[in-house]
């Protein structure tokens, strides 16, 4: 025991001072106070800000009328909208770049739809110019013009202002706040991502530091007075203190911020609203962290060399790793059967879970079996990574087979 | 008296389909210098190993200063063939870091290393990363590595390997001093002289199995071509007809004479008899190289 956390204090100290650990570790806050910053001075509309780089300029509109609805223009739009009397005109206007896109309405434009054009925006700020909100006012508010009252106009153009209720309690939800959502969602998303990296990058250390160990040998004598499964324990508990202080900290810095966003921008991020998801993140992530760090304990002492350590270990990363690549369906549903499924499979359950959680409010049944599942492996998966591990650990020249490693386990259980 | 440092009964180490250690016995008295032997695979790293619980034993048993391995890992230290240290790391760091595996608190196992470190000339690089330290000096360091934390037995594999004259020097003298203060060594190495000079008894090892087992002088008294170096002004003829023609040989000069069935002391006694003049006589001993070659050939045969 008193060995076992010799190694961990060691493993923490070497590791702490590893500049990429300590630029992780501080860097995501700073990235985030930053950002804060950056949106508080611009305003403070946080989907603005995500969206903003999308955002057509406000440079004028050209439309070449045939059909007669944009003849005269409403009083409002003079600024905006410039009618040309023949496509030569707006072309030139085009050309010199008094406006960006050019419309060209047909006569039959009521019956047809169709509304020929020429922009100078391309990529996505292409779509963004036809279909932005103010396009869409402009066609409704000319089409309607006196057919309609200016309220009703309104409630056509712009979607209702949900206020979301509690599914059971019919209580208001605790959710973000009116524009916020897509903020929140993003906010949310990269957090759990960041978590998941740091269960990855500090079992990545226990793979790179045995690794190293076996590569000069000072494995012999590490050996020589500690078991292999007392050298492994230290070495996850060591690399998991690492892990959490990384972890703690970030949780800690996600309040502060979170608590500036909602002074400076008004902007509310539901997660942190939610303590449980603080509490459960750091379960998750112990559980995933033992998890991986056993398993890349493991892949360390089967190669010969780091490269083929990781080339093993690459095997357990795609797995933990998979909810990441199924990211997308999980923003649109984090309780989809699929992800409700990855929860339930211990290899998978940590991260899938780390990434929900923030951004839903799971289902009980799913935090309790992820929960319980994962933890009931986990003394089986430590046994045979120790196991794997004493094997692997004084074999340099040669790789254990799958086939070694089936027999001696077979002969020791 | 107390139970041998280390004794080792019908050792039996195997590898799938290769028996690396065969029925091996030897044990070594408290206090010893003792040599560990055997040419490239032979199964000395597997027996070190086997006798450290580094790799479990298949057979046989092991007793360590009268315990379990396991249980007195403290009070070994083991300095490996293949040997290094954490290259990105401190030396005093590392030192530390390992005496404390062996169970010393933290502040003992600073003292010791720099004691240590003190007593190799390396005090001034005890800050410096073991990958800026010369070949050399992380050999010392190595060696270091094994002994502070004042090991009971120390177990050495090669440990003069890639030295220069000045430091095999140093380990020697360290080796003499280990011993004056009660510790018993076990030694492995190729380079025969060294171990000639420095062990009291030996083992070697050949396919896995005790080939020669003993003291040194002993081995090469029974290895020995059974001949006399003699230097005398008579001539080879003069002694023929003294001891039979087929038992003298001219080696540039120096008569070398066939024992046969006689005894030394007989042959001296003969030659005094026959009053043939003797500037010296010298009863041939084979150098601990040709007795382990020798030993080695015939096995293969």
């Amino acid at each position: 025991m008193k060995r076992m956390l010799v190694i961990a204090s060691h493993e923490f100290r070497v590791n702490v001072r590893r500049p990429a650990y300590i630029i992780f570790t501080v860097a995501v806050p700073i990235i985030g106070l930053v950002f804060l910053l950056v949106s508080a001075l611009l305003g403070g509309d946080m989907d603005r800000i995500f969206i903003s780089g999308l955002d057509a300029d406000s440079a004028p509109i050209g439309i070449v009328d045939h059909s007669g609805v944009f003849t005269p223009l409403l009083p409002g739009w003079e600024e905006q909208v410039i009618l040309y009397a023949d496509e030569q005109a707006a072309r030139e206007a085009l050309r010199s770049e008094r406006i960006t896109t050019m419309l060209i309405v047909s006569a039959g434009y009521m019956e047809s739809g169709e509304v020929a054009y020429s922009t100078n925006e391309s990529g996505l700020r292409k779509q963004v110019a036809l279909e932005s909100d103010r396009v869409r006012s402009l066609f409704v508010e000319h089409l309607t013009r006196d057919a309609l009252s200016a309220d009703v106009r309104e409630r056509i153009l712009e979607s209702p202002t949900y206020v979301e209720l509690d599914a059971v309690t019919g209580e208001p939800a605790v959710n973000g706040e009116g524009d916020a959502w897509f903020a929140d969602m993003m906010v949310a998303y990269f957090f759990g991502i960041l978590l998941i990296m740091s269960v990855f990058t500090a079992s990545g250390y226990l793979l790179q530091g045995v690794a190293e160990e076996k590569d000069s040998r000072v494995v012999e004598i590490v050996i020589s007075s500690v078991s292999p499964y007392e050298l492994l324990t230290g070495k996850v508990l060591g690399l998991g203190a690492l892990g959490l202080l990384q972890v703690v900290i970030w949780l800690v810095a996600a309040y502060a911020l979170s608590g500036g966003a909602q002074g400076m921008l008004g902007v509310s991020f539901s997660f942190t609203a939610r303590p449980e998801v603080m509490v459960l993140s750091l379960v998750y992530f112990i559980l995933g962290f033992g998890m991986y760090a056993a398993l890349m304990g493991a892949a360390s002492a089967l190669g010969t060399t780091q490269q083929e350590s990781q080339k093993s270990a690459s095997v357990f990363s795609m797995i933990a790793a998979l909810p990441l690549f199924l990211a997308s369906g999980l923003m649109q549903n984090p309780n989809s059967m699929l992800y409700r499924v990855l929860s339930w499979i211990p290899l998978t359950a940590p991260t899938t879970m780390l990434m929900r959680l923030p951004m839903a409010t799971v289902p009980t049944a799913d935090i309790i079996g992820s929960i319980v599942l994962t933890a009931a492996s986990l003394p089986l998966v430590l046994w045979l990574a120790g196991e794997i591990f004493r094997m692997g650990l004084l074999m340099y020249g040669k790789r254990l087979t799958m086939p070694e490693i089936w027999r001696a386990l077979r002969n020791r259980s | 008296m107390s139970e041998p440092a280390l004794s080792v009964v019908d050792l039996v180490k195997r590898y799938d389909q290769v028996t690396a250690v065969d029925h091996l016995s030897f044990s070594i008295e408290r206090g010893e210098l003792f040599g560990l032997l055997g040419p490239n695979g032979a199964g000395k790293t597997s027996t070190i190993r086997a006798l450290m619980g580094i790799v479990p034993a298949d057979e046989g048993t092991v007793r360590i200063l009268g315990d379990l391995p396991s249980n007195v890992r403290g009070r070994i230290g083991y300095l490996p063939e293949e040997r290094g240290l954490y290259a990105k790391q401190r030396l005093l760091e590392v030192l530390v870091f390992l005496a404390q595996l062996k169970g010393l608190d933290v502040d003992t196992a600073h003292q010791n290393a720099l004691t240590w470190l003190e007593r190799v000339d390396l005090h001034d690089r005890a800050q410096d990363k073991i990958s800026e330290l010369s070949r050399g000096m992380q050999q010392k360091a190595q060696l270091v590595a094994t002994l502070v934390h004042d090991p009971d037995l120390v177990i050495l594999d090669e440990p003069f390997q890639g030295l220069d004259p000045m430091n095999v020097n140093l380990v020697k003298e360290i080796l003499h001093e280990l011993q004056s203060r009660g510790k018993t060594i076990a030694l492995s190495s190729h380079q025969m002289n060294l171990v000639e000079e420095l062990c009291d008894r030996i083992v070697l090892i050949n396919h896995g199995r005790a080939v020669l087992y003993g003291s040194v002088a002993e081995i090469k008294r029974r290895y020995a071509e059974r001949t006399v170096r003699l230097r005398t002004s008579v001539g080879a003829d003069a002694l023929a007809a003294v001891l039979g023609a087929e038992n003298v040989e001219d080696r540039n000069g120096v008569k070398i004479v066939h024992l046969a069935d006689r005894e030394p002391r007989d042959l001296l006694r003969l030659l005094l008899d026959a009053d043939i003049e003797i500037q010296s006589y010298e009863v041939a001993t084979a150098p601990l190289q040709d007795v382990f070659v020798a030993a080695v050939r015939s096995e293969a045969v």
